[in-house]
């Protein structure tokens, strides 16, 4: 471990200055178990004034998504190779070096109306609520909304006007199986373009909570659309 | 230049479950609501990082008087009492429950009953689970959804602008393009957390469990404006966290008694049972957190400042489900290895001094969370954080409505404005001297060594010298690398280090001045209790010239 140094390429881009984007290679001295964050941060500490951006620290809050050799990962939750080269997260438009912008996100899910819909007032502690139901609702609650997901998928990439993306769909999958939702979201999501995906499961690869985002969101709308 | 004027009826400063709760209950009272927030809303604040447990419940025999009594019992009697049966009142009358309508849903039993939880400080059996309490700010964020509450992501608000002693307003940078926007309202909330980031230089962040955005800047924003403090002394350390390797440092663990785990120091004694209690319960967290700062002081640490913490003998580590944390790739097996554990910073029980419907003691200002002050007293009680943010959160927007509906939107004084502006572009012109990161470690360091769980006089007195002189030799050379304008995260750091500095001096100040020890506030040269002089609040204002001024208060009597 002793003078162990990792080789960190990092993407340098200042819109508001550069032409275009340059890498720059940093030298960075291994520590236990280093992370991709912990790398950035010596680079920060040391070296240059790198923009990204951490919150937590530990794999919660879904804001230190960037490409690790081409994949998409939380830089907290990432072991440091001893070659690596970061850049911003795919798909999103560049604030500066490794920082995105995550608002179209926002809009993208906002667009979909994704709170829920009772069409009335909802019952308290309602008996519809079963223990089943909890735990479906446990998984999507662990979907951080970090879109990582949205940085992996194929169709996003292709035909992000006409597939909103796992992250962006996850809340009305949710709302879906929630018994007091009355949304019409088999609707929405046909029309998000659920039916497009083939289950490359790219997204499950990524996925950060390790949650079957296939088959709890994209599988479970294709069966409720072919039931209609 | 002020590149954006944003006028509204309440604007809410922060983005974790208070701050949009508070919004949502404002935008409900039919005024206009605007949302900004230093991080992403929904992603910021303690929600993330929050257990999965809040009081939620109250039910026969329990009440709300048993559940006030309770609070003020847990608060060492520091609590304002006002403030304290709004929380009780508010979760009796299922405050808390009522966030099913939008969708959270709480733990249920396989017989569909709720899950409920008893524990530590509480009567009853009040606490209900929410799994993940950053479920329950997401959700939140879909309800700014559907009432179109506009958010601003990223604007680090910087200062709270008043006229004739009224807050009207506030300015902020916007962090992706370096934009100064000012907004203009009638009531400002301020919901946007604590301070412990300030205890102890980590790689990453503090000794700490909270995010990187806890910094103080509501209770130093609020001072700058003339508000009142309280309570600042009374920091909580959560006991059991990881603090080696580095990577994991701040992922709390879970105590000894809850998680069936023992204690060693680093000569491999269960140091537990010296510091038992009486009729062997379990000890509450701040005893716990100074037993093991004891065995570190005294010699008996681990290499990085701790304890060891053996879950040898567990088979099942349910303490772990939420989080995937990469033990297997850090070399760590829990079935062997023992954990290096020490206490963080996790939770400033003071804060900007509010009353029972949130507002301080600015016109036009309220508080809440962990930005207000009074309410925890000097130790807070478990399921009483999140509990907090959705009673008082509520709380809070309907007062902040409830004045926009009453007064006029005043003028703003753009002489503030500019002055404001004129102090945020200085940062960036000093081209020779400390980074911002350095000094954040300065000031870290001072406060975990001198502030920390173990005080006493002449290391407060050393610690407020040390602060007094960052701040008289760092900071006016405090250096920004970049001038880039994009997400430039050294000038926000400088920015929030300022933040930090002045209210890392409130808590020495204060606990400098409180000559006992009570609750999370325990000094080795007053180890005990002082009911007859000591039954106060300590209040922190500015002087005219920029001072802080520290001035002890007798505690609201409980009516």
């Amino acid at each position: 471990m002793k003078n162990q140094h990792i080789e960190v390429e990092v993407f340098r881009f200042d819109p508001g200055c550069d032409v275009e984007p340059r890498y720059e290679t940093y030298s960075v001295p291994k520590t236990e178990g280093m992370s991709v964050l912990e790398a950035l941060k010596y680079i920060y500490d040391n070296e240059a004034p790198i923009g990204f951006r951490y919150s937590c620290r530990h794999n919660v809050c879904g804001t230190c998504g960037i490409m690790v050799n081409g994949r998409p990962s939380l830089a907290c939750a990432t072991t440091a190779a001893p070659k690596i080269r970061v850049e911003p997260l795919r798909g999103f438009p560049i604030v500066r070096d490794l920082v995105v912008d995550f608002d179209p996100s926002y809009f993208k899910r906002l667009k979909l109306r994704p709170f829920i819909d009772t069409k009335g007032a909802v019952e308290l502690r309602s008996e519809s609520i079963t223990y089943d139901i909890v735990q479906q609702y446990k998984q999507f609650i662990n979907c951080i909304h970090c879109y990582l997901c949205l940085a992996a998928c194929p169709l996003v990439e292709e035909h992000g006007h006409r597939f909103a993306g796992p992250a962006i769909m996850s809340d009305i999958a949710m709302q879906s199986r929630d018994p007091r939702d009355k949304g019409d979201r088999v609707g929405v999501a046909i029309s998000e373009g659920a039916l497009l995906c083939d289950e490359c499961r790219k997204c499950v690869e990524v996925c950060p909570s390790e949650l079957p985002v296939d088959k709890m969101i994209y599988k479970y709308f294709q069966d409720k659309a072919n039931k209609r | 230049m002020v590149d954006e004027i944003i006028e509204a009826d309440v604007v809410v400063i922060g983005g974790g479950i208070t701050a949009l709760r508070a919004a949502v209950t404002a935008a409900d009272s039919n005024v206009d609501v605007v949302l900004v927030d230093k991080g992403i809303p929904s992603k910021s604040g303690g929600g993330p990082v929050a257990f999965s447990v809040l009081a939620g419940i109250i039910e026969e025999p329990d009440s709300a008087d048993v559940f006030f009594n309770d609070l003020m019992r847990s608060g060492q009697y520091m609590s304002n009492p006002r403030v304290a049966r709004a929380l009780a009142k508010g979760v009796a009358e299922g405050k808390v429950l009522e966030m099913e309508k939008y969708g959270i849903i709480f733990d249920r039993l396989p017989n569909g009953q709720l899950r409920r939880y008893h524990m530590g400080g509480h009567s009853y059996p009040r606490d209900l689970g929410s799994f993940h309490p950053a479920s329950i700010a997401d959700l939140l964020l879909l309800e700014t959804m559907r009432r179109d509450i506009r958010l601003f992501s990223e604007v680090m608000i910087t200062k709270l602008l008043t006229y004739n002693g009224t807050v009207v307003g506030a300015v902020g940078v916007n962090r992706k393009d370096s934009s100064l926007v000012v907004f203009r309202a009638k009531s400002i909330v301020l919901a946007a957390g604590g301070g412990c980031q300030m205890f102890g230089p980590g790689v990453l962040g503090a000794y700490t469990t909270n995010l990187l955005e806890s910094t103080g800047d509501p209770a130093a924003m609020a001072w700058r404006a003339g508000a009142q403090l309280v309570d600042l002394e009374f920091v909580q350390f959560m006991p059991c966290n990881i603090i080696y390797p580095e990577r994991l440092r701040g992922v709390v663990v879970g105590e000894p008694a809850a998680q069936g785990a023992t204690l060693y120091n680093s000569k491999k004694e269960p140091f537990m049972e010296k510091y038992a209690t009486e009729g062997g319960r379990p000890p509450t967290k701040d005893l716990l957190a100074q037993a093991m700062m004891r065995e570190v002081k005294e010699g008996r640490g681990t290499p990085h400042g701790g304890v060891w913490e053996d879950f040898t003998k567990i088979p099942d580590y349910a303490v772990f489900d939420h989080y995937a944390y990469p033990f297997d790739e850090l070399g760590i097996d829990l079935h062997k290895d023992l954990l290096e554990v020490a206490p963080a910073a996790h939770y400033f029980m003071g804060g900007v001094k509010i009353n029972g419907d949130c507002s301080s003691s600015l016109p036009g200002l309220y508080a809440v969370g962990e930005s207000a002050g009074g309410l925890h007293g000097a130790n807070r009680m478990a399921g009483c954080s999140v509990a907090t943010s959705i009673v008082l959160g509520f709380i809070a927007g309907q007062s902040a409505a409830k004045r926009a509906h009453e007064v006029d939107r005043q003028g703003i004084d753009f002489e503030q404005v500019h002055e404001e502006e004129g102090r945020l572009m200085g940062l960036m012109k000093v081209e020779k001297g400390v980074l911002p990161t350095t000094i954040r470690k300065k000031i870290q360091t001072i406060m975990w060594d001198k502030v920390g769980v173990l005080r006493n006089g002449p290391d407060l007195e050393a610690a407020i010298d040390a602060l007094e002189r960052i701040r008289r030799e760092d900071l006016p050379s405090m250096r920004i690398r970049t001038e880039s304008t994009r997400f430039n995260r050294e000038w926000h750091e400088a920015i929030e280090i300022i933040n930090m500095l002045d209210v890392a001096e409130m808590v020495a100040r204060a606990s400098l001045l409180r000559k006992e020890s009570r609750g999370a506030h325990y000094r080795d040269d007053y180890p005990t209790k002082d009911d007859e002089q000591w039954l106060k609040n300590i209040i922190i204002t500015r002087t005219e010239d920029g001072e802080k001024q520290v001035t002890p208060q007798p505690v609201e009597s409980v009516s």
